[in-house]
């Protein structure tokens, strides 16, 4: 028989992309997806994809998404590798989240708090029950929201600056001091960490992977006690630079961001009294889950700024830092489907000679 | 001056700066993978004086934003600070012991090479790479090269250099794998000089 | 403003010469000079994300787009093989970004990109061998904390890897590693060849080209210069040794060769041909049926097959 294992590769490879395409448009008799359906109807799958591909652009990740046939995956892949082409034009002044456009905002910690807790679009209060009327091309429900009679705040204080006030909690000081955040983007990770570096990763990481780990946390594999949603907020908010010929910030962008800060109780130690610490979770676009799991595991990796033992994977820097990011994950796990010919040729090779070594000691005169 | 880029009295970089800087890397790695060996570059840069063309092309090819700069005192011209920052846009640095890249055009007035960055036990790469322009790389006195990169030995002769720069660069050695890497450069000829090779007189 | 690059409507309009940017050429430039100078030492650098998934080659490719131009003609090979589809996917890349020519042939190759072999033909001073690294750290089984291993490389503390390997020694006889086979380069670092087979490790030592390495997903660029001692470890009692074939290639006949095995039948029948494909065809154009050795560089160095 003729030896053809691995001819003809590139015809392959092009057939291969064909059946993608084709697979991808589905029965041509269906009318194609529109980026603006996705974007309007797939809002939570865009904000994943925008949050793990680094880059706040609906219309693209409702591209990467089509492309990607949903996938968000391969949809958080194909942003990553386009976000690295940008050129980088300027750098954006920090987003302050007291001034934002509030649409929910809910604390666990206290049943009332100043400008009041504010639902706003959850699952959370859903029953999980099948809306067959979904099926039929729409809900047959009302589609305007109500309106609320009470006009929302438009600069809501968090509510830790509220506990602030009698020093229960740690103090938000920026470690930085100025200098510039850490960029994963541009430098490879630098170990010990700062907590930077660590958010950034967080915020970009696979929130399969963080969910898993604020879970871990959440059942004890964490030094640290029980932890509370002090606040989660979702709304909109002004993305500002300053243009060094004008020498004052303009607005260059909106963007919907949720943010999540959490406290747990800490013992003190000899030097600080018992106090609240905190953890902080910040997702674009409308990601609790994400948010929550982030501010979970941002505490757990302070565990050395507390003197905390390190013993589980959510509090290990290095572990969490090395596998959380899920394109580098997921590149590495689909790379063991390329040939590995050599490799295994030579593993043949090898258990061949165990098993005949194994096979030689059962005959002592054979043993060398 | 030939071509001026939007301020006229700034000299001209690469003519093409994607494609000249990838030839003059190619020649630079040359350098560093074969110590002692000149290599020419192809292609010419008419840098501000007295910048040679592959002085004026390493800074081309290796520097920006992200690389700190130290000039000797012959070369830290306002028409060089100019160049280099239009072209490269380099930070640069009084502190020679801080720069990343050091140019050097007169080699005999320039601080001890201990001074400088030989990189942290763990990390020798963050370590200073110096570019020293020299009058010739083939008329000054003979030394014997051997290590990595050279097969058997080599006989560079860098003219311009005192006794005391070898002197100090031979005590680098000893900081192994932390050290100082040095490019020398004439006219449109480059001579690598790694940490790793083996210098003897 | 949408312009992402899909694999069905293919281009390069809108990206770079070689899809990187300049300032992230400069930045990998800059890396394999430092990796040039300590070789062995892995030189961190700031990884790009790039439109081949991690673990397929994004460092190698990283470290091939910042050295080749348009005077190059390059050669890319996944298991000695120039058409393994992920090697056609990798030159199908630089044809496309780069508009570079292409060739099978080591001997008209100015880059090689590679991965889990080096090529059976001798390669010749300036050609530049590009090795594609999933894992480049040596000590990831010993000390898999990167704050541990970088100390023991600071240190030179090989101790933990020369046990290791004894204790294959004390278990079944032989060293029983037989690819990524850690080597000492320069007689100061520890160094993992890639998953190359141990077969190829005595290419790399003193070979007349750059041997380049690039590990994307762990963001580290390594090299071997022309000229260098690599030294795969081994003890006085048990030294390094190759693998060698009772077969030859049953396409040109060469006995000293890394082969493949093929299965040709469902009932246990198989053959042995030539990895290197390149090296295979060009043995048959010559002198077809002769099991001649094609010169490398692997019968010169220290403490290969006896």
């Amino acid at each position: 028989m003729a030896y053809v294992a691995v001819k003809g590769g590139e015809q392959a490879i092009l057939n291969s992309h064909k059946l993608i395409a084709e697979e991808r448009r589905g029965d041509p008799t269906v009318p194609e997806l529109s980026l603006e359906q996705i974007g309007d109807q797939f809002g939570l799958a865009i904000d994943r994809v925008m949050n793990e591909g680094s880059i706040y652009d609906r219309r693209l990740a409702a591209l990467a998404l089509k492309q990607a046939r949903g996938d968000s995956a391969e949809a958080i892949f194909l942003l990553r590798a386009y976000r690295t082409t940008l050129p980088r034009i300027a750098v954006s002044e920090p987003i302050d989240t007291t001034q934002m456009t509030v649409r929910r905002r809910v604390s666990a910690t206290f049943k009332d708090i100043p400008g009041g807790q504010l639902l706003g679009p959850t699952y959370d209060y859903t029953h999980r029950l099948l809306d067959f009327s979904l099926a039929e091309g729409g809900s047959k429900e009302c589609l305007e929201t109500p309106n609320t009679e009470l006009p929302i705040d438009s600069d809501l204080s968090r509510v830790l600056d509220i506990l602030d006030d009698e020093n229960l909690v740690e103090q938000a000081v920026s470690h930085h001091g100025g200098k510039e955040p850490f960029d994963l983007t541009r430098s490879p990770k630098r170990l010990p960490a700062g907590r930077d570096q660590r958010l950034q990763n967080l915020a970009r990481a696979d929130e399969g992977f963080i969910v898993g780990l604020a879970y871990s946390i959440a059942r004890g594999y964490s030094g640290s006690s029980h932890p509370y949603v002090a606040e989660i907020r979702l709304g909109e908010l002004d993305v500002e630079i300053i243009p060094e010929d004008l020498g004052f910030p303009i607005a260059i962008a909106e963007v919907t961001v949720t943010e999540c800060q959490m406290i747990s109780l800490f013992h003190g130690s000899a030097s600080t009294p018992a106090h609240f610490t905190r953890g902080y979770g910040l997702t674009f676009g409308h990601c609790e889950r994400k948010a929550i799991s982030m501010a979970l595991v941002d505490r757990a990796l302070r565990a050395r700024e507390f003197d905390e033992e390190v013993r589980y994977p959510a509090q290990d820097e290095e572990f969490v830092l090395s596998h959380s990011d899920g394109v580098e994950a997921t590149g590495l796990i689909s790379h063991y489907k390329l040939p590995h010919y050599v490799d295994f040729q030579a593993d043949l090779q090898l258990i061949r000679k165990m098993r005949a070594q194994t096979a030689g000691k059962q005959s002592p005169s054979d043993d060398r | 001056m030939t071509v001026v880029a939007a301020m006229s009295d700034i000299h001209s970089g690469f003519r093409d700066p994607v494609l000249d800087s990838q030839d003059a890397f190619r020649t630079v790695l040359s350098c560093n993978a074969y110590p002692g060996r000149t290599f020419t570059l192809s292609r010419s840069v008419d840098g501000p004086s007295p910048f040679c063309i592959a002085t004026a092309a390493l800074c081309l090819t290796l520097l920006d934003f992200e690389t700190l700069v130290w000039l000797e005192d012959e070369v830290r011209t306002d028409k060089i600070v100019d160049w280099l920052t239009f072209h490269c846009g380099s930070p640069l640095t009084k502190d020679h012991r801080e720069a990343q890249f050091a140019i050097v055009a007169n080699a005999q007035s320039i601080p001890s090479l201990l001074e400088f960055r030989t990189g942290e036990i763990e990390s020798p790469e963050l370590s200073s790479t110096l570019i020293v322009q020299v009058p010739s790389l083939v008329d000054g006195p003979v030394t014997r090269w051997s290590g990595p990169g050279i097969r058997d030995s080599i006989c560079p002769r860098i003219g311009g250099l005192s006794a005391q720069l070898w002197l100090d660069r031979e005590m680098t050695r000893e900081l192994y794998p932390r050290g100082l890497d040095v490019f020398f450069t004439s006219g449109s000829s480059i001579v690598g000089l790694p940490r790793t090779t083996n210098v003897e007189f | 403003m949408i312009q992402v690059m899909s694999s069905n409507t293919e281009t390069s309009k809108g990206y770079n010469f070689a899809y990187l940017d300049e300032q992230t050429k400069r930045m990998i430039r800059r890396a394999l000079l430092k990796a040039l100078s300590i070789p062995g030492y892995q030189v961190p650098f700031g990884a790009r994300e790039m439109p081949l998934p991690c673990g397929w080659g994004t460092g190698g490719i990283q470290v091939t787009a910042s050295v080749i131009g348009p005077a190059d003609r390059l050669k890319v090979i996944d298991q000695g093989a120039d058409d393994t589809t992920n090697a056609i996917s990798i030159r199908r890349f630089f044809k496309k970004v780069a508009q570079i020519v292409t060739t099978e042939k080591v001997d008209e190759a100015t880059v090689i990109q590679t991965r889990h072999r080096v090529p059976e033909t001798a390669l010749i001073e300036g050609q530049i061998l590009v090795y594609q690294v999933p894992q480049p750290e040596p000590l990831r089984g010993i000390a898999p904390r990167q704050i541990e291993s970088r100390k023991l490389h600071a240190y030179a503390e090989y101790g933990a890897m020369q046990v290791t390997l004894y204790e294959d020694v004390a278990r079944f006889g032989y060293i029983a590693r037989i690819y990524e086979y850690p080597v000492m380069v320069n007689g100061r670092h520890l160094m993992s060849p890639s998953p190359i087979p141990k077969f190829d490790n005595p290419k790399m030592q003193n070979n007349p080209a750059i041997q380049l390495f690039g590990s994307g997903t762990e963001k580290r660029i390594y090299a071997v210069p022309p000229y260098t001692s690599v030294r795969s470890l081994d003890f006085d009692d048990h030294p390094f040794e190759v693998q060698k074939w009772k077969q030859s290639c049953a396409f040109c006949g060469s006995g000293t060769s890394y082969l493949d095995e093929v299965i040709t039948d469902d009932r246990g029948g198989r053959m042995f041909v030539c990895s290197d494909t390149d090296y295979c065809a060009k043995r048959r154009g010559a002198q077809p049926g002769t099991s001649e050795v094609a010169g490398s560089p692997a019968g010169a160095t220290a403490g290969s097959s006896s």
